[in-house]
């Protein structure tokens, strides 16, 4: 708790500090390459008769949208001493972009992945390896996430006095969902800017997909407060709706507590959390954000469900339609445009294309050699 | 006063130490663990501590760790342990205190999960990822119930938080050794009993030392600066290694009886 207490301090003095601000904004100019385009996806939007726009966190700097929150918190972390970081890991996104803040920052890193993302997302733990993280396999409990989180957790605990815990996601206790959701927040921003400037007007509907809900509410957060905007989150249906089958917590899951938050978590009736699953590592995560828990039970942002197969139909969608080959989770987001295609015609809507799809290509391929979709 | 308080005053006007083993429910099955609690009573525990099995134990090292993943592949039923309770409460002498996760709390219902533990005769619950900061409304309900919430203090616990938590605390308080998890250590931490001077300047309960107390040795000098010890990782660790062997029960009385009386 103390460590959390400290955190909150630094973190509430250093986000009003004008050099930390100005450091912060340096790096994601100019290290990270924001502000990312919003981008009119011309052919997307002929096929489906209204008018989309992508949020292109895939030309971040390391392919996604987790960049901006390590870099907020490396510097953080910096600025009160710690010279040690820990992270945990799914699809590897957070744990490439993790060491690659590090690295720029002289920070030591090490990277907890459960040994089924391992194995599942190798190109990325090669390339944290490459950027001289140390990764470590977790063997432990459903072998993915959540326990890569436990892991993390337990060294952050053990060695605090020299470490800094870097969670991805907006989870775990008090401050990282708030502080966590402040470093995303600059993707709703830009959005926000960039909209009225092109289309003079907010957008009708914004979708992302939500794993822990990290890029989701850093897209959603700045719109919040604008009523007219309706938001959708999409969840990992994955093969169905049974426990075990999917990873859609705010779909079907029930108020509890896991890593130190209040929120939806996928759970049996005697409390145990449940094994999930999803085609998308970073989507395969049994809890979600406590503010998103709220936002749901407020009615405010709408949650459903894209399964493996319909996600896998819009990764090629897009590749082929605008030359974009999106990450697995943000296929999920895409995805969803064919399921409300009857009710958008002639709205305008922005999609948070929160990843590259490079890191997916073995899983893709697997895929492909069962049901014959590459020519 | 508590019946943990109560057993303390006991404990401490005879000049003793209190010996706190914990067990892991159900490990490694529930007839064995029914043995291992009926022998660590009969050696003369003085509370036993009962954890319940959770697929995320952010306070516990591997061996715990992996006594919880055994009795949930197997298929743990909170309800049926506290059946066994009842039962073994009628027999034993020593206090039963529960350690659970807050989730299997939550989910069970607090109020009438503390009006079960009642019934069953527990005398005293310890959550290790409840903070502080919000366990009033929590301690409430158990209080009602004749339940001790027992509160942690790390090392790096504020003099602010433990002058708190001895304000709250009741039965007795948890120091918690080491900065980390549970599990067995080789070597105690040099700082401490400088640190478990500071905090006995802080506060008026018995304070009970745990987390990588792995001998009879170490068990002795925790005692000697501490109101009691409590020990885990190293008998599941013990119950572990000689899963299959016949003389487990045999081997583990002699271990806990050194510890006792090392204690």
């Amino acid at each position: 708790m103390e460590s959390l207490i400290e955190l909150e301090k630094n973190y509430f003095k250093f986000s009003r500090d004008r050099q930390f601000i100005k450091d912060l904004n340096y790096y994601l100019t100019n290290y990270v390459g924001r502000p990312t385009p919003l981008y009119f996806a011309e052919n997307l939007s002929r096929k489906y008769k209204c008018r989309i726009y992508l949020k292109r966190e895939d030309l971040c700097h390391t392919g996604a949208h987790k960049i901006n929150n390590c870099i907020g918190q490396a510097l953080l972390a910096k600025r009160m001493g710690k010279k040690r970081i820990v992270a945990e890991t799914g699809a590897g996104q957070h744990g490439v972009a993790t060491a690659t803040a590090c690295s720029l920052l002289g920070l030591e890193c090490v990277i907890y992945m459960g040994e089924k993302d391992y194995e599942r997302q190798s190109p990325n733990q090669l390339k944290m390896r490459i950027l001289r993280a140390k990764v470590v396999k977790v063997s432990s409990g459903s072998k993915t996430l959540k326990d890569a989180i436990n892991e993390a957790i337990r060294d952050w605990v053990t060695n605090v006095r020299i470490t800094h815990y870097l969670i991805g996601s907006v989870v775990g206790p008090h401050p990282y969902p708030l502080m966590v959701r402040d470093f995303q927040s600059i993707i709703g921003k830009e959005v926000k800017d960039q909209i009225l400037r092109i289309e003079k007007k907010l957008p009708d509907i914004l979708i992302a997909c939500v794993g822990g809900g990290s890029n989701s509410i850093g897209l959603f957060y700045p719109f919040i407060e604008e009523k007219e905007v309706r938001m959708i989150g999409v969840e990992g249906g994955g093969k169905g709706s049974n426990p075990g089958e999917h990873s859609a917590t705010l779909n079907y899951g029930t108020p509890g507590v896991l890593h130190g938050s209040y929120s939806y978590l996928l759970q049996d009736s005697e409390g145990q959390i449940l094994p999930t699953h999803s085609i998308s590592a970073g989507l395969d995560y049994p809890g979600a954000g406590p503010e998103l828990s709220y936002l749901k039970d407020i009615g405010r942002i709408h949650f459903d469900v894209v399964k493996d197969e319909e996600a896998l139909e819009a990764f090629f969608e897009i590749s082929r339609l605008e030359g974009i080959i999106p990450a697995l989770e943000s296929s999920h987001a895409l995805a969803y445009l064919k399921r409300i295609s009857h009710e958008i015609e002639g709205k305008l809507i922005v999609i948070n294309l929160s990843g590259r799809g490079d890191k997916d290509l073995e899983i893709v391929r697997k895929f492909v050699k069962e049901e014959g979709k590459i020519e | 006063m508590s019946e943990i308080e109560n057993r303390f005053k006991l404990i401490l006007d005879e000049n003793r130490k209190a010996f706190i083993p914990y067990f892991t429910a159900f490990y490694p099955s529930p007839e064995l663990f029914r043995e291992l609690i009926r022998t660590a009573d009969r050696i003369g525990a003085d509370f036993i501590e009962i954890g319940i099995p959770f697929s995320d134990p952010l306070a516990d090292g591997k061996t715990i760790q992996f006594s919880s993943e055994w009795v949930l592949e197997r298929g743990f039923s909170f309800s049926r342990l506290l059946k066994e309770l009842y039962h073994l409460k009628k027999e034993i002498k020593a206090s039963l205190i529960l350690m659970s996760y807050l989730n299997p709390l939550l989910k069970r219902g607090l109020e009438n999960l503390a009006n079960e533990l009642k019934e069953c005769g527990v005398n005293g619950i310890i959550i290790p990822d409840l903070p502080l900061e919000e366990s009033d409304y929590i301690n409430e309900i158990f209080k009602s119930n004749d339940i001790d919430l027992i509160y942690l203090v790390a090392p790096t616990s504020s003099e602010q938080r433990i002058m708190e938590i001895d304000r709250l605390a009741r039965g007795f308080i948890y120091l918690v050794s080491i900065i980390g998890v549970t599990g067995v250590r080789e070597n105690l931490p040099v700082y401490l009993s400088k640190y478990v001077r500071r905090v006995k300047n802080l506060t008026s309960k018995p304070l009970c030392i745990g987390f990588g107390i792995s001998s009879p040795y170490q068990a002795r000098r925790i005692a000697q600066i501490s109101d009691g010890v409590i020990v885990g990782s190293a008998l599941m660790n013990l119950i572990k290694e000689n899963l299959n062997e016949k003389n487990l029960l045999d081997k583990f009385q002699k271990f806990i009886q050194e510890l006792r009386r090392s204690v």
